[in-house]
């Protein structure tokens, strides 16, 4: 255990002295490498996504905080279209129930609005 | 959630050694450059959420991901070249290629005795040359855990293995190294030298 202990004090000795090193030869990088390595950071700083703190506060983060911001309103527009077409289904259905529960109760049947001489004898019979 | 200073912090922290890292493992400047670049978009674009002690865990995922995307790309390519080549006469074009000889360290003196200098560069040339020869997986390792002063869970989660993984992965690595740096009789002893009277 002791001798296992003194190794690893060994190796991290031997690391240590490498890093020391080569910490050292980072002040060699030349000057276009690091202006290279200084342009890389700045574009890639210029990518922070600007709605990240938005899309975490308010409704929105129920749509999903990691939906981009015309992804967002790709959905939004989708879930609006959704619920104009439930909304358009739902009246047809309501007058289609209306107009059978009209005809149902009707003391005439049905066929007979089907009857071309029905309407020509209720126009005749209407007239006073 | 991290602020763009912490951001803008930590990668300038880090730049220069991703740069060396990644420029012993794949032996080319320009393309170290590039992968670090790629590596810092992707931290930006996707992670710049996570607390900023995540950061250093992710930044070494991320280069390692990038650096094997590297190595897939260039085995496809390899694989094209070498059939294509199979039907064309070999040139000499084919001999200046030799990825050794891109190992020669862009020194440059930041001392005014040649004597320290040429010493100095000397034994770099010699270092970077025992952690090219490394393997893969024990570099990173070594470089997480030493250069990158992670501790062995960081450094396990950033390579996507266990603990115990990363502690054989180092020992080895340090062995390695000391054994290759012998053979140049470079001691622990003037490593430690020569790292401490430079820090001095």
């Amino acid at each position: 255990m002791k001798r296992e202990i003194e190794q690893n004090d060994i190796e991290k000795t031997q690391a240590k002295a490498i890093v020391a090193l080569l910490d050292q030869d980072l002040a060699s990088i030349d000057a276009l490498t690091l202006s290279n390595l200084k342009y890389g950071r700045e574009k890639a700083l210029s990518r922070i996504p600007v709605n990240e703190v938005v899309a975490h506060r308010g409704v929105l983060h129920l749509l999903g905080a990691h939906l981009h911001h015309q992804k967002r309103w790709i959905a939004i527009i989708g879930l609006l279209l959704l619920l104009s077409l439930l909304f358009i289904m739902r009246e047809n259905a309501q007058d289609i129930g209306q107009s059978d529960a009209y005809l149902l109760s009707s003391e005439l049947p049905p066929e007979a609005y089907l009857n071309e001489g029905f309407d020509e004898w209720l126009s005749e019979n209407s007239q006073p | 959630m991290a602020s763009r200073q912490e951001l803008s912090e930590f990668l300038t922290q880090v730049e220069r050694r991703a740069f060396r890292q990644i420029a012993y493992a794949v032996r080319d400047d320009q393309v170290a450059l590039d992968i670090v670049q790629d590596a810092m978009m992707k931290l930006v674009e996707k992670y710049s959420a996570r607390p900023a002690g995540e950061f250093p865990m992710l930044f070494q995922r991320i280069l390692q991901n990038t650096t094997r995307d590297y190595w897939r790309r260039q085995k496809v390519r390899n694989m094209w070249t070498s059939l294509l080549s199979s039907f064309s006469v070999t040139g000499d074009d084919g001999e200046d290629s030799d990825p050794l000889e891109v190992i020669s360290p862009e020194n440059q003196d930041n001392t005014n005795q040649p004597q320290a200098a040429l010493e100095q560069r000397q034994t770099m040339a010699i270092i970077q040359d025992a952690l090219q020869r490394l393997p893969a997986r024990q570099r990173e390792a070594f470089m997480m855990r030493y250069w990158e002063d992670m501790d062995v869970a960081e450094t396990a989660a950033a390579m996507g293995c266990s603990q115990g993984s990363v502690k054989t992965h180092c020992s080895r690595a340090v062995h390695t190294l000391a054994k290759l740096l012998a053979e140049h009789q470079i001691t622990s002893a003037v490593l430690t030298r020569k790292g401490g009277s430079d820090e001095a």
